[in-house]
């Protein structure tokens, strides 16, 4: 088994175990934030590692795999970013122990 | 508690259900029938490299007209409903990074949305999926922008149009062949390339045209739902 055989487990290994993480806390999690902190920040993570592992196993599928990371990487995080900010204004979504909330300032300010 | 354990009974007794009805089934070990027709002659007879558009739009081209007409009246109702009966939230302005977002990527997506429906015959794809990636092109735009979609006679065109165009490829296969949807109204050509497999690219244009400007129209029908308040 080559070097880069063993580099494309270990580091799709890594993706697939981020995603579980993920899909664990989704299932874990109190709020609807901590849940969208699991769902959305580690699935970029995981399918971006996962993708890039499939590229060390097939070298030749690499160019395509690195476009699909690339929409993945601009896509989930404004999609989460969008999904909280519309959590946000749901007033029955807030969690109790929130304290600080620099959004709701931002709105009351300037805008 | 109560409602899980009536969950697992209703699971279990489902599951011995299942397995008894198919206790002496075997899975047969070569293709049989229309199966084995479709895989042999499939390229032949269509010009299709993809046998499950092959199937989809040429074989079964009738059953496809049938979907396209069922989305059509779901699509119908949706609005329908949307319309009587608005949701009432109103949109709220789209935040900077929704907004670049917004601005940067639905050429890229559109661009896709052409190349699925337009290689339907040669790779995964085709007038379905093609037409709802077109169609979350135009979601994106729409969830980006502050305005309410105005009157959308353009899509419902646009959507007419393309629903006609399938039933006449229809009709043009019935008066020259005899046969409705039939495939080789145009050459099969060489299976391949671009411009192959008789009216298969024309149905999926006209497929993708169809369920891009649907959805479009039920996305903008939510919007407007929500800003008429």
């Amino acid at each position: 088994m080559s070097f880069m055989n063993i580099l494309a487990h270990v580091v799709t290994g890594l993706g697939a175990l981020v995603l579980f993480a993920s899909g664990l806390g989704v299932f874990r999690m109190p709020d609807v934030f901590n849940k969208m902190h699991a769902g959305t920040k580690a699935t970029t993570l995981g399918s971006v590692l996962f993708l890039f592992g499939l590229g060390l196993f097939e070298p030749s599928w690499l160019p395509k795999l690195f476009l699909i990371i690339l929409f993945i990487v601009l896509t989930n995080p404004v999609s989460s970013h969008a999904l909280a900010r519309a959590a946000h204004n749901e007033p029955s979504e807030k969690p109790d122990n929130l304290i600080i909330d620099d959004l709701e300032e931002s709105k009351g300010g300037d805008q | 508690m109560i409602r899980t354990i009536v969950g697992l009974v209703i699971v279990l007794a489902l599951s011995a259900i299942v397995i008894s009805s198919v206790s002496d089934y075997s899975v047969p070990s070569e293709l049989i029938g229309a199966g084995l027709n479709y895989t042999e002659q499939g390229v032949d007879d269509t010009g299709s490299v993809n046998l499950v558009t092959a199937v989809v739009v040429a074989y079964r081209g009738l059953d496809t007209l049938g979907e396209v007409v069922v989305l059509f009246s779901a699509s119908t109702a949706v609005v329908l409903i949307l319309t009587l009966i608005p949701i009432g939230a109103n949109p709220t302005p789209p935040s900077s990074i929704v907004a670049f977002t917004a601005g940067i990527l639905p050429g890229a997506i559109v661009l896709f949305g052409i190349y699925v429906i337009t290689h339907g015959h040669l790779s995964p794809g085709g007038g379905f999926p093609g037409g709802a990636v077109v169609a979350s092109a135009f979601l994106l735009v729409m969830l980006g922008s502050n305005t309410i979609p105005g009157k959308t006679k353009f899509l419902t065109s646009i959507e007419s149009l393309a629903g006609l165009t399938f039933g006449l490829l229809g009709f043009w296969g019935m008066l020259t062949l005899g046969q409705f949807l039939n495939n080789l109204v145009l050459p099969a050509g060489s299976p391949g390339r671009i411009l192959s497999a008789g009216i298969i690219p024309l149905i999926s244009l006209a497929i993708g045209a169809k369920v891009a400007s649907e959805l479009s129209g039920v996305f903008a029908s939510y919007r407007k739902a929500g800003g008429e308040e």
